[in-house]
């Protein structure tokens, strides 16, 4: 894994505007309708209330969602011309997410859910593994099915899939709204430390201001 | 191959629905190869036999009126040609009896003295033509065929009635037969030897060209009408070839053209096994293929969420590709395991009845099992391709 080089490029929107908000773009948003050039390495804090676009900007970048007028670049490239291939290469190479469903296995341990991430890269550093979720208080859950845990400790599992593999940037679309404070508060640590450690940058969205990430960006939809 | 994709993508997946699919597709392929496999051998048991059945013997119904010498038994020339003239006539030859008077003995253990005839075809006509079936004007040799029907008639009838020992196809051509011909212009003696069996023709037949130098030579007609006629067909069964028969009252042998028509029944039954297997392989064809849409389908959300991981779809498609290829494999393999007991245990059942199948599988079996699993595979590949390319 130490090998591995990931992708870092500048991620530039300009006028976009998404299908839902087509009709009501709000006034005054940094995002939309806009030119918004996200750098590698800087730390962005997306807040807003619901149905503002927090899931539909991750999706866009992601590569999930393809309506909206505008253009979304990549170190220049527009992000409409990339195949099947060029996404799967940056879903590996580039981002690491959490999704604001989370997209479990349910079937299958956190253990399975993680390693299927990892096994992309390589063979996987478990104990490594082991120490984060012990961090995040789930270490004794990593064998049980996700189907059979709450939604706040498959909301850790999600976040070690993030957190364990390389990445040049990282998306998190309401990684906290099922934890208690203590917990968001040791996530919001692995978090820093792993970005930090792989120089990447940071897409955090939430629903209203959150202090655990003072140090990001602040960014108005 | 990766065990945790294994896991994830075929956990949730019906096993039995697969393994009902599967068992539905080898059973298909059983069906299909076996009656292909029982057509071909059938179609050649059909065809060795109708080689016999292609040649009818032609004669006229013997009344009171030949015997009292008042109407012709033998063919006018008119008749031969209208004969002739017959779509379903593929040759024609005649039969010339001989015009004179013949007797042989048996020498060494066989000792006999009878009175016979002879009779002559063209030499196509023979079931095959024997080695020593030579005959010139300075040969004092003389070979001849004679039906098997009078072999079995010697060695089963004359023989023990006489004390006469039995004798082989093989030994009978080693006995030398003191031949003597007799005419209106003088008598030969020869040496005769039997030269050869058949199966086709029921008489005493020598050589053409004797046939024709004795009876201008001994005998007191030079060139008698014919009194039989054999005559190749295209097919035995052809009705209208019996109703020319009937109009004529020609007689045949009349087991020659049952026989044509039990084949045609048998192979007709056999076609419809064909069309039946075919219909089921291709039912289990498309059943196979949509229940493994089905699993595909099925693991949608496992292989939509692999993606969104940053699985690509190429790996996706080979680790389901080789899975289902292994899966195909085992079926095909135990489909062909049973086609090869099935086929030899039919074979041997055919061999006690005395009716002598292929031994085997035949090559064009096996090869068209495989074309057809390679078919399902190719196909399934192209469906699963696509499948994955929709999904992002």
């Amino acid at each position: 894994m130490s090998s591995f080089v990931p992708l870092t490029p500048t991620l530039t929107l300009e006028n976009v505007v998404p299908a839902p908000l087509a009709e009501s773009v709000p006034a005054g948003s940094q995002v939309w309708d806009t030119r918004l050039a996200l750098t590698p390495g800087r730390h962005y804090h997306v807040s807003a209330v619901s149905g503002k676009g927090k899931s539909t900007l991750v999706s866009i970048l992601y590569g999930l969602r393809q309506d909206y007028r505008g253009s979304v670049r990549f170190d220049g490239r527009d992000i409409r011309a990339f195949t099947p291939g060029d996404w799967a290469t940056h879903r590996q190479r580039c981002f690491s997410i959490v999704f604001q469903d989370l997209r479990l296995f349910l079937h299958h341990s956190g253990w399975e859910n993680i390693l299927v991430k990892t096994d992309l890269y390589g063979p996987p550093d478990r104990p490594a593994i082991r120490r984060l979720a012990d961090r995040l208080d789930v270490g004794s859950l990593l064998d049980k099915p996700c189907g059979r845990l709450s939604y706040g400790e498959r909301q850790r599992m999600a976040l070690l899939r993030a957190l364990v593999p390389p990445f040049g940037w990282l998306l998190l679309d309401e990684p906290f709204s099922h934890l208690d404070r203590d917990n968001a508060e040791r996530a919001a640590g692995l978090i820093a430390e792993a970005c930090a450690s792989r120089n990447a940058g940071l897409v955090v969205t939430s629903l209203g201001e959150d202090s655990r990430f003072g140090a990001s960006q602040p960014i108005r939809l | 191959m990766k065990a945790l994709l294994t896991k994830i993508l075929w956990s949730r997946t019906g096993r039995w629905q697969f393994a009902s699919a599967g068992l539905g597709f080898g059973l298909g392929l059983l069906l299909l190869l076996t009656s292909l496999q029982l057509y071909l051998d059938v179609r050649r048991l059909l065809q060795t036999n109708a080689r016999r059945a292609d040649y009818l013997i032609l004669h006229k119904d013997i009344s009171l009126a030949n015997t009292l010498g008042l109407a012709a038994s033998t063919f006018s020339e008119a008749e031969v040609d209208r004969l002739r003239r017959q779509p379903f006539v593929e040759q024609l030859g005649l039969f010339t009896a001989g015009q004179f008077g013949a007797t042989a003995e048996g020498s060494l253990a066989v000792s006999f003295y009878t009175q016979l005839f002879f009779e002559s075809v063209p030499d196509a006509f023979l079931d095959e033509v024997p080695d020593g079936w030579r005959w010139n004007e300075a040969s004092e040799r003389l070979p001849i065929i004679v039906s098997q029907d009078f072999l079995n008639l010697y060695n089963f009838g004359y023989a023990p009635s006489q004390g006469l020992p039995q004798l082989s196809r093989a030994t009978i051509r080693l006995v030398p037969l003191r031949v003597t011909i007799r005419g209106p212009k003088g008598q030969r003696a020869y040496e005769g030897r039997i030269v050869g069996f058949s199966d086709r023709i029921a008489s005493v037949l020598v050589p053409d060209s004797f046939m024709r130098w004795a009876n201008r030579s001994i005998g007191n007609v030079p060139s008698p009408p014919p009194s039989r006629l054999i005559v190749r067909v295209s097919d035995a069964a052809d009705p209208v070839l019996a109703g020319y028969l009937a109009r004529f009252n020609y007689q045949t042998n009349n087991n020659q053209l049952k026989a044509g028509q039990t084949g045609r029944v048998v192979q007709l039954a056999m076609s419809l096994i064909g069309v039946v297997g075919l219909f089921f392989i291709g039912l289990s064809f498309v059943l196979f293929t949509t229940q493994f849409r089905a699993v595909i389908a099925e693991a949608r959300e496992e292989i939509t969420l692999l993606l969104q991981l940053g699985y690509r779809a190429a790996t996706l498609a080979a680790h389901l590709l080789v899975y289902f290829a292994l899966f195909l494999a085992l079926t095909a393999g135990l489909a062909f395991g049973l086609l090869a007991l099935a086929v030899s245990r039919a074979q041997a059942f055919a061999q006690q009845q005395g009716i002598a199948l292929g031994a085997g599988v035949s090559g064009a079996v096996l090869l068209t099992g495989l074309g057809f699993v390679g078919l399902c595979l190719a196909i399934n590949a192209l469906s699963v391709r696509r499948l994955l390319r929709k999904g992002r």
